[in-house]
């Protein structure tokens, strides 16, 4: 037993050893990486969303509102967290819930409340990681990730990817919605994007895959900080249009 | 009243029948003033001579807040709004401080907070700006020019310690920082930033002067320590000086669509 315990102490002394000589090169290679890694933000930034929009399809339909927070912490790491309302209208032929003739068969309302962290991967790239729970007509635990990422900035049309992911405990389906869009036309007070977008999700009652997917077409009012972005196109839905804007403030600290 | 006729004839006056006559009629003491007065009053007249008088102040300041200081021949003095900026005076804000100087041409220099700037060279001939050259040692400057081109050259620039700023626009910022690295440049801590509203704005690193990039309304490019300036970009997207989350960048165009329980 001592000499199982000696071998066990050498080993983990080796170890450390090996983790401490290690570190020193692995901090200064993460330093080169990410200057400023371990250090707080300078100066630190606080951003504001709200954001709203609708989804219509002749099988459901939903409209969403919400906002979001963020909060640097250093150059590569914030926290954030968001709310959002849904409402959502389910069946065939659905009553239009943007014009309101009768009552709303199927209609469900729930909130979703998250929190998490956003990581700046590279210059132009942020990842988003979510984890939180619904409440309303739904009530299952979600976790999501976000990815935004700007190729070719340097150049008069960079290429936008925007991918989002779901998973909903509650009915066990993930769903991703994938956006590639380019600049194609970049001004002083605008931003035209243009692109492809879709969705695809399985899981729970989805045994097989089903997607969507349509042209992308959005602009954004720098001086404003608010964009809009529509989409319409067909899937498993049919034939659908989606519309989000999305109001943005930001304060330096 | 050779005196007196040489200063009224001005710079009309033939030089050497002046001397000639004084020769005649004045002592050696009186001829050299005289001559003096008569060479100083003939080259104010001379264009360039003229411009060099007159630039000396190059505007004044129009908009203030916080501290500031104001260096000027070695002396240290607290500016106002109304203070008048002459060529190599240096002006710094401080934390929280803001600074605008208005040229004569009502183009305007608006400092962010810690900010050095210098003015270097400003020359003016017949009331309109020919040339102007300011230096930005750290911080931000915002610059609005009312008369960015003459005959087809620049009349603006911002040299800041690796770069070159000519301005062919209007409405442009220009932000120098160093000691801090960012990702991508493999420990380059020097860097200028420059963000273009309006017009065209040409960009060169000093150390290498034939590697121009011109930066359009709504783009914005980065000079890199001794590299070249980077390719101008939609401002904004995160390869400038924004700190992330970057500003300005539209978000992605919905959220995963809401699956149901089917």
């Amino acid at each position: 037993m001592d000499v199982l315990f000696q071998r066990v102490a050498v080993a983990g002394a080796l170890l450390w050893t090996c983790l401490m000589l290690a570190s020193v090169p692995a901090h200064a290679q993460v330093q080169n990486i990410y200057p400023g890694f371990f250090e707080l933000a300078d100066p630190q930034v606080f951003n504001a969303f709200a954001f709203g929009g609708g989804y219509g399809s002749p099988k459901y339909g939903m409209i969403q509102e919400g906002f979001q927070a963020e909060q640097s912490v250093t150059p590569y790491l914030g926290l954030v967290s968001r709310v959002t309302g849904y409402q959502v209208w389910v069946g065939d032929h659905f009553n239009n819930p943007m014009v309101p003739e009768g009552p709303h068969d199927n209609q469900l309302n729930f909130g979703r409340f998250q929190g998490g962290m956003v990581f700046a991967l590279y210059p132009g790239t942020r990842l988003f990681v979510f984890g939180g729970h619904d409440i309303g007509d739904a009530y299952g635990t979600v976790i999501e990730g976000d990815l935004s990422s700007w190729w070719f900035i340097h150049s008069q049309h960079p290429i936008n990817f925007s991918f989002s992911a779901v998973h909903n405990y509650q009915n066990h389906v993930t769903s991703a919605e994938i956006d590639p869009r380019v600049v194609a036309l970049a001004t002083d007070n605008y931003l035209f994007t243009a692109g492809a977008g879709g969705a695809i999700y399985q899981g729970g009652a989805i045994h097989a895959a089903q997607g969507q997917g349509g042209i992308d077409l959005g602009v954004y009012f720098r001086k404003w900080g608010f964009g809009v972005d529509i989409q319409s196109g067909y899937g498993t839905a049919d034939g659908y249009g989606e519309l989000t804007f999305e109001k943005q403030w930001s304060f330096l600290e | 009243m050779a005196h007196t006729r040489i200063l009224l004839r001005g710079w009309a006056f033939n030089l050497r029948s002046a001397v000639n006559s004084m020769t005649i009629r004045a002592p050696k003491a009186e001829r050299v003033g005289v001559v003096l007065v008569f060479v100083v009053s003939a080259v104010g007249w001379m264009p360039g001579f003229r411009a060099i008088a007159w630039a000396q102040q190059v505007g004044s300041i129009t908009q203030f807040s916080g501290s500031a200081q104001l260096h000027r021949a070695g002396a240290v003095q607290n500016p106002a709004v109304g203070t008048v900026v002459d060529l190599h005076d240096q002006l710094s804000t401080l934390a929280n401080s803001s600074a605008t100087v208005t040229l004569a041409d009502k183009s305007t220099l608006s400092l962010s907070q810690m900010t050095t700037l210098t003015f270097d060279e400003n020359v003016i001939s017949g009331g309109t700006r020919q040339r102007t050259l300011v230096g930005l040692l750290s911080g931000a400057v915002s610059s609005v020019i009312t008369t960015a081109m003459s005959g087809g050259n620049p009349t603006f620039q911002i040299n800041t310690p690796n770069a070159q700023v000519g301005v062919r626009g209007t409405n442009f910022v220009t932000t120098y920082s160093e000691g801090k690295a960012r990702p991508g440049y493999e420990g380059c801590q020097r860097y200028t930033d420059v963000i273009v509203h309006e017009g065209t704005v040409v960009v060169t690193n000093r150390s290498k002067p034939g590697q121009v990039v011109d930066v359009a309304g709504g783009f914005e490019t980065t000079v890199p320590c001794l590299l070249p300036p980077l390719i101008a970009g939609p401002i904004g997207l995160g390869g400038g000086s924004s700190s992330p989350p970057a500003a300005g960048v539209p978000p992605p165009s919905g959220h995963a669509p809401i699956v149901i329980k089917q």
